[in-house]
């Protein structure tokens, strides 16, 4: 009986060791993790006052997905710890889908919030850089200076790597960003094509509200009647409410929600391809052989910065022509 | 006490009728089928000598004194004794059960037979009477649960088709195809038939672009005439099989003449294949109104637009054309019951010095889709000759000839049926006014496929001196196959296609062996050593000619002659093979403990130039602990102990001789002349080596209480090596691919097999229960160039395959379902730009909304993309097994089989498919002739309309459904598990007693019914969790596989 216990037990062991001993030398379900990843940008100068992302700026080299990404070592350029990249602040975050047909501020606000974020984020699964909106040359340097230094660590269960020395250099606020304007609009000396160079559009920022207005000059700087762009659609001109136009006509002024236009990846009627807010002002008029002739003016812009707003178009050579022939 | 009473009384009594002779008489017949057996030895007790035997009915007569007792033995069976003394009547019958004891069955390995209790590899023996009363087309299905770590799968249902065999799990991971048309290398186990190897894994159409006709080899063999299947699994077992023995090999013996009166013996089977329940599809009305219905919700609001896109389908709007106004059930069209018969003619005689048979059969089997089958035609023969005991002739020959109709399919999907069928419900029944190219390529296209299999042996055995024993077998085996396709001109725009294949391979086979037997008192030493040679030519060739005037006229070029297409294909190969191996075996106090050794060389064509011989060794031992004194002695409820433990290499050859030494192949034009030069898509490898299975094993065998508890325990190792596997090469080095042995994967795991009596020997209700299961873990360990993990894209419908080390060798790739979006505000929200989740799709972004499906954004930049996959499941069972049990009583009997699988992640890409059924309710352009039969959704849990918690993504909205793709396959939410329960065949099977038929010239005669593929029992909510790709793919195409039902006879003469 004794002989047969030890015998169980010595067979019992064996097999127990086998398996382990086998199994033991199996490499270890891990994560690939290839020497080929990279960044494929490592220099990002964001422009501040406005959110900025910097997407498919990763390389994974075969690298099973998902990888893990974290800042490390923020520092600014000579060297020197940089806590403002560190510290969080408040920035204003979307909760809500933002679609553009949105019917009132408290609509939009509804669908934002403020969370507390550092300024210079790494997305950590997908290696996206975001700068966030509230950062500005108040608190961050800006270009000319050097700007900060600082690392990326990548890691998965297949192992870990430093990114070193990647830069940021920020750039000092834009306010505003305005495209190429585009009009088809007679001057009423001349009877001749206005070209682009005759037509002006300025921003000013004017005061700390939530509104944007639009104003017409001529040469003189005197106002001209926004009635005359009859064809304009005043309601769909850009994603503001509360349509109010001057006792003289001069002067039309929205509520609206900063940034314009909200989100420049989301295409809205208020938008065009590339991301800006585009309005246009039109009016019709009967031409040479009473032939109907559309004439407008239109232009994208951005608004990055709060606040009251007056964007002023100026003829700069010869007022509108708006009588018919 | 009572017993020896009674026999001293019969003591008594014998002792006074002493003297007196006798004339008895009876039949000697088989327990368990009432049959007769032959050359019984019927010895007396008293005169202790043999005083007769019985003929091939199984009748005796002997004369003896009136109060002797008789013993009846055979070989195979337990000896039955016979008290004369007392008996009024002296003609009776005499029953004879088979021996259960499973350490005295004979076993073959290496081609030797061996005791059980001799053998130190792991194999199992499968008696033919096992695979009877029930008609298949290939007898690997009777196999399934029969044998613990076999798994097989009937992965179609086409009749003559191959089916999966694996033993021990998975030997090569490497695919033709990726995702969805995937397949597995098939690494069929090697088969031995009547000595003749025969190679499952070539010349059938198993992929999808495989060439060859879809008769698997196996299903040549009619499982009337086997005699017993012995299947090897380790390397001990399967050690002097080396050269070809990596992935197990199967030992298929026939039947043999063994009664010195011819016995001719008749079967058949009539039986009726029933298609499954088929998939529930809306019909007539209510396709229309539900169609209309999505329409008008769906159409982005706009009512109108929606009206008239209703108008203007004049299937849906039409309502009063008869041509529109119908309720066709497309499947009934296709599948249909059948009722099939099977013939199977056998006879056989001779004795020891010289026996013979001849069996031939019939088997047909018509599918259950419309024009598709399979039939057979075989004709077998064996005799032995043995004029002395130092000589031995055996000679075999076996003509097969076996054809399969596909249909507009191939051997494994029925792609053609499978979309016609799935023609809306509107449309009328094929007819001459409605016909579409899938209808008519299916019905009246022709997919014939034949193979002619020729096989020869002749085995001499020669005794030249005391204990050493020369032979040669020699084998000789010639198949051809052809294709036969057609395709009718109105089923390919007006342009009749025909396409011929056909193929012939010879193998010629030989080995020479010296064998060498020394007894030493209770020890026994044997040795011996072979050489074979293997040389297989194979050539196909295939012709494709289009455009012929009309349906009619096949030939003999088409008004389009220059597109003819012909030739030799390229896959003609001539193969040589050599193997040496000795082997040593050493047996000592008799069989308590055994030692064997194996030790071979190889050899082929196939392995790389700068290669030596390949050699692969093994060790065995087997402890018989029930031959040791001191543990008899204590316990004496155990029949037998005994452990064996085995180590051991064998190799199977993998690739083609051009992998290994490159192809020359023409190259165009030099100097004006036509030049041969060197292929450079493929770089010859030549270091290309085999692949290599490493096998350590160990199991335990035991019997208790009269053999009433037998059960073998075992553990394995199974290591794969150098796997082929093709390498793309950067694009300076001339070459475009390389193929390696750069792949190891290990399989390891549990085998345990147990069989039950519940009941005693001497109880007149015999009754048997058999369990046996397989638990099988896989782990890649090794990849090209050092890689952690391989991604085999499948870029037509994401279905990727992912490798990973340290993982089970394959695993999906699928998008993580958390479940729908039950209203637009659970959709996430990029928080930088107000986004919600999107996914672009042709350069067009799409924002998740209410009723979309929430896959988990991985990397979390809120885009659903390629890189939001994860890494899921395992496409191959864990654990599988079966159950089966046998009652006799008298002459009744009752067998059922079960089998299991246990632990299979499966993609039920089939109800993905008939969800996506709603995706174009305006038809799109088929019109309606396929992908248009809507799935009732009654029975599922989807997302309907704002608020909704689904179990299903909304499946009407038709107009981002090709963007947003909410039943794409690939994903969790289809991933189910593939576990089953399923009845194999139930059989209830009458032998008539000997008595009653005997007047009519009959010495047997047996009665059955059976019902196979009773039902199969499982969670997953497809048709048929077996019916699944080896990738574990569930198709839609997939032939479902019959239920049948059968009446047979079996008669003897």
């Amino acid at each position: 009986m004794m002989k047969n216990k030890y015998l169980r037990l010595i067979s019992a062991i064996t097999v127990l060791l086998m398996a382990y001993g086998c199994k033991n030398n199996f490499p270890q379900d891990l994560n690939a993790f290839s020497l080929d990843m990279n960044f494929t940008r490592v220099a990002y100068d964001p422009v501040l006052g406005r959110t900025s992302v910097f997407a498919e700026n990763f390389n994974n080299g075969n690298s099973s997905l998902p990888l893990t990404f974290r800042i490390s070592s923020v520092r600014a350029f000579d060297g020197r710890p940089a806590p403002e990249l560190l510290k969080l602040f408040p920035v204003s975050i979307w909760t809500g889908r933002y679609t553009g047909e949105e019917n009132s501020t408290e609509e939009i606000r509804a669908k934002r919030d403020t969370s507390m974020r550092p300024l210079w984020e790494i997305g950590e699964h997908s290696g996206m850089f975001t700068m966030w909106g509230t950062a500005n040359s108040s608190i961050l340097k800006v270009f000319p200076d050097s700007g900060y230094y600082f690392d990326v660590e990548v890691s998965s269960t297949g192992g870990r790597r430093y990114f070193r020395d990647l830069r940021l250099v920020p750039q000092l606020e834009q306010p505003y960003e305005t495209g190429v304007s585009n009009s088809f609009i007679l001057g009423d000396s001349t009877r001749t094509i206005l070209f682009d160079e005759n037509i002006d559009v300025w921003f000013n920022r004017v005061g700390e509200g939530n509104t944007l207005s639009f104003k017409m000059f001529d040469p003189d700087l005197n106002p001209i009647s926004l009635n005359h762009f009859g064809n304009t659609k005043w309601d769909e001109l850009l994603h503001g409410f509360n349509k109010r136009f001057a006792s003289d006509s001069s002067v039309v002024t929205y509520d609206v929600e900063y940034p314009i236009p909200l989100s420049s990846t989301v295409t809205t009627k208020y938008t065009n391809q590339s991301g800006f807010a585009f309005v246009q002002f039109a009016f019709e008029r009967i031409g040479l052989g009473g032939f109907r002739s559309e004439h407008f003016v239109e232009f994208p812009f951005k608004i990055h910065q709060q606040g009251d707003w007056e964007v002023i178009i100026y003829f700069n050579k010869e007022a509108p022509l708006f009588s018919n022939d | 006490m009572k017993k020896y009473i009674v026999t001293m009384l019969t003591a008594i009594i014998t002792l006074v009728a002493y003297g007196q002779q006798v004339e008895v008489s009876g039949f000697v017949q088989d327990a368990e089928n009432r049959t007769g057996i032959a050359n019984v030895s019927i010895q007396s007790t008293k005169l202790k000598r043999g005083v007769g035997a019985t003929d091939k009915r199984g009748y005796f007569k002997v004369s003896v004194s009136a109060d002797d007792q008789l013993l009846f033995n055979s070989i195979g069976y337990n000896p039955v004794t016979e008290n004369l003394a007392g008996k009024k009547v002296l003609i009776f019958n005499v029953y004879l059960s088979k021996k259960q004891n499973a350490i005295e069955e004979v076993v073959v390995q290496g081609y030797m037979a061996r005791k059980q209790e001799t053998m130190t590899g792991s194999s199992v023996r499968i008696d033919g009477s096992q695979l009877q009363d029930n008609p298949v087309s290939n007898v690997m299905q009777m196999l399934q649960g029969k044998v613990a770590g076999m798994n097989v799968q009937l992965n179609t249902g086409q009749p003559g088709a191959r089916t999966s065999v694996m033993i021990r799990g998975l030997s090569n991971i490497s695919q033709s195809g990726a995702g969805m048309d995937g397949f597995l290398t098939p690494t069929s186990p090697l088969y031995i038939v009547d000595g003749i190897q025969v190679d499952d894994n070539t010349d059938f159409a198993y992929g999808f672009n495989t060439g060859g006709v879809g008769i698997s080899p196996i299903s040549m063999i009619p499982p009337e005439d086997i005699e017993n299947v012995d299947i090897l699994k380790d390397a001990a077992a399967t050690a002097l099989y080396g050269s070809r023995g990596a992935y197990g090999v199967i030992i298929i013996t026939t039947k043999r003449g063994q009664s010195k009166v011819p016995i001719i013996q008749y079967t058949t089977n009539q039986f009726l294949s029933v298609p499954p329940r088929l998939r529930a599809t809306i019909g007539g009305m209510d396709e229309r109104y539900a169609r209309i219905n999505q329409i008008m919700t769906y159409n982005n609001g706009d009512v109108w637009g929606a009206r008239d896109l209703v108008y203007n389908n004049p299937i849906l709007s039409d309502s009063l054309n008869p041509y529109y106004n119908n309720a066709t059930n497309w499947q009934d069209v296709f599948y249909q019951p059948r009722y099939n018969q099977t013939h199977n003619i056998n006879a056989s005689g001779g004795d020891v010095t010289y026996n013979y048979k001849i069996n031939g059969a019939y088997y047909n089997e018509r599918g259950i889709i419309q024009n598709t089958g399979f039939s057979r035609y075989t004709l077998n023969m064996n005799a032995e000759y043995r004029p002395t005991q130092r000589f031995r002739v055996m000679s075999t020959m076996s003509g097969n000839f076996g054809s399969q109709k596909t249909g507009s399919g191939n051997s494994v999907t029925q792609g053609g049926v499978a979309s016609a069928s799935s023609a809306s419900s509107l449309l009328p029944s094929p007819s001459a006014s409605f016909v579409s190219p899938d209808i008519i390529s299916s019905l009246a296209g022709r997919n014939d496929n034949r193979t002619n299999d020729l096989r020869t042996t002749l085995d001499m055995d020669f005794e030249v001196l005391k204990g050493l024993r020369a032979s040669n077998q020699f084998s000789f085996n010639y198949i051809s196959t052809r294709t036969d396709n057609f395709t009718p001109g109105i089923a390919n725009n007006n342009n009749p296609v025909s396409y011929n294949y056909d193929s012939q391979r010879n193998v010629l086979y030989n080995l020479t062996r010296l064998n060498y037997l020394k007894e030493f008192g209770t020890h026994l030493f044997s040795t011996y050593v072979f050489s074979e040679l293997k040389s297989t030519d194979f050539q196909a060739k295939a012709q494709q000619k289009f455009g012929y005037p009309n349906d009619q006229l096949e030939g003999p070029f088409g008004f389009n002659a220059g597109s003819a297409l012909g030739g030799i294909l390229n896959n003609m190969a001539e193969l040589r093979e050599a193997g040496f191996a000795g082997t040593a075996s050493i047996n000592l106090f008799s069989s308590r403990y055994i030692f064997d050794a194996t030790y071979r060389w190889d050899r082929s064509s196939v392995v790389g130039s700068d290669i030596p011989w390949r050699r692969n060794p093994s060790l065995a031992l087997r402890w018989n602990l029930d031959k040791e004194p001191w543990l008899t002695e204590r316990f004496d409820w155990l029949d037998f102990l005994s452990l064996r433990g085995s180590w051991g290499k064998t190799i199977v050859p993998t690739g083609t001789i051009f992998d290994a030494n490159g192809r020359y192949t023409y190259a165009g034009y030099f100097n004006n002349n036509q030049t041969i030069g060197f292929d450079w898509e493929r770089m010859p490898n030549t270091r290309l080596i085999p692949s290599t299975t490493t096998q350590l094993s160990g199991a335990m065998e035991f019997g208790l209480f009269g053999n009433r508890v037998t059960t073998t325990q075992e553990l394995y190792y199974r290591q794969v090596d150098n796997m082929l596997w093709e390498k793309p090469l950067a694009d300076h080095n001339g070459f475009s691919k390389l193929n390696t042995n750069e792949v190891s994967m290990v399989n390891y795991g549990y085998e345990f097999n147990l069989m039950v009596r519940p009941l005693g020997q001497d109880s007149e209700l015999y009754w048997d229960i058999s369990l046996n299961g397989a638990w099988n873990e896989d782990v890649l360990t090794m990849l090209p160039d050092n890689n952690r993990e391989f991604l085999l894209r499948d870029p037509q419908y994401g279905f990727h395959t992912l490798y990973r080390l340290g993982r089970n060798s394959m695993s999906h790739v699928l998008f993580n379902y958390r479940g729908t979006f039950a209203t637009d505000a659970d959709v996430p929200i990029n928080p930088a730009n107000g986004e919600a989740l999107k996914l672009v799709s042709d350069g067009q972004t799409y924002y998740f909304k209410a009723g979309d499906p929430f896959w988990t954004d991985v990397n979390g930049d809120y885009i659903i993309d390629d890189r939001d996959a994860v890494v899921v499941g395992n496409s191959q069972p864990k654990l599988i097994g079966g159950f089966s049990t046998s009652l006799r009583y008298k002459g009744f009997t009752l067998n059922t089989q079960l089998s299991y699988t246990y632990r299979r992640d499966i993609i039920n890409a089939a109800l993905a498919n008939q969800m996506s059924s709603y995706s174009s309710p305006l038809f799109g352009e088929d019109a309606g002739r396929k992908n248009a039969a809507l799935l009732p959704l009654d029975q599922y849990l989807f997302w309907g309309q704002n608020g909704d918690v689904a179990d299903f993504p909304n499946p009407f909205d038709y107009q981002r459904f090709g963007a947003i793709r909410p039943y794409r396959a690939n994903q969790t939410l289809f991933m189910e598990d593939g576990s089953y329960l399923k009845i194999n065949y139930i059989t209830v099977g009458y032998n008539f007693p000997r008595e009653k038929t005997q007047r009519y010239g009959i010495t047997s005669m047996r009665v059955y019914l059976t019902a196979n593929n009773v039902a199969t029992f499982s969670r997953y909510s497809g048709p048929n969790p077996e019916l699944v790709t080896s990738t574990g793919y569930d198709r839609t195409d997939g032939y479902p596989t019959a239920r049948s039902y059968t009446c047979g006879v079996s008669v003897q003469f």
